[in-house]
């Protein structure tokens, strides 16, 4: 979790190179962290992969059409966080039932994949033995 | 996260500055529980200073939220901008929590 703010930072000077506006570097910051706690929290639970190698790589580049495209990747369990996101029970409903629930501390997970399908055009897929996420960002926002 | 707490009536106001994400949403959840534990069960938060917030600041809100109404009381936000509101809205929390466009109108619900 401590990476965040480097990696943050890598992110916010693309945008602003990418001459993102100020709505749509808080969207960038947003789907980033988003996408960051989903791998750090969960890419790697199950693997026994040494410490060492529970890695992410994040690649700021700017498309062809002046968007800025963010490219996450882990070497993690294979998971699709934009399937899940489409897939997942009507999520007003779910926060509702969670604030009804008894004292149970558990929140909905698909809160952040939420988020992050609602502010990027995200798209995922499974290369080798890794899940790459591309997060696109342009200058009108999400579709 | 910075905050600063007044008395207002039977509320307890608390104006939030900041960034509530995955590392600073915990001293949220602490500050609002030290609030409850003094005996105050009304609050309202004051977003207006706040830059940011990420959906481990929403958990936050949902676990104190849960909190306040098991011991008969409530929280309510105000003065909602940028990220924030759009937050909040993306993620149902305007239909889930009292959100009021300002401090005053806050304060005047029952």
């Amino acid at each position: 979790m401590t990476s965040i703010p480097e990696l943050r930072q890598l992110a916010m000077e693309a945008a602003q190179r990418a001459g993102l506006g100020h709505e749509v570097l808080q969207r960038v910051d947003l789907v980033l962290e988003e996408a960051l706690a989903n791998v750090i929290n969960h890419a790697y639970e199950k693997t026994s992969l040494a410490v060492s190698e529970r890695v992410v790589e994040l690649c700021c580049a700017t498309d062809p059409d002046g968007a800025l495209r963010l490219t996450l990747k882990d070497w993690g369990t294979a998971f699709d966080p934009v399937a899940v996101a489409e897939t997942a029970p009507e999520l007003e409903a779910s926060l509702e039932a969670n604030l009804e629930a008894d004292l149970d501390h558990r929140a909905p997970g698909g809160l952040g994949l939420f988020l992050i399908q609602s502010m990027s055009e995200a798209n995922y897929a499974r290369v080798d033995s890794a899940n790459v996420l591309s997060l696109r960002f342009t200058a009108q926002g999400p579709l | 996260m910075e905050f600063t707490q007044s008395k207002e009536g039977s509320f307890l106001v608390l104006a939030a500055a900041g960034r509530m994400d995955t590392l600073t949403s915990p001293e949220f959840e602490t500050k609002c529980l030290e609030c409850l534990n003094a005996g105050e069960k009304r609050l309202v938060v004051d977003m207006s200073g706040l830059e940011y917030i990420s959906s481990a600041g929403l958990r936050s809100i949902l676990s104190v939220a849960k909190k306040l109404k098991a011991s008969g009381g409530d929280i309510a936000f105000c003065a909602l901008s940028g990220i924030v509101a759009e937050v909040f809205a993306v993620s149902g929390f305007v239909k889930l929590m009292p959100v009021f466009a300002t401090r005053q109108e806050a304060l005047a619900r029952s």
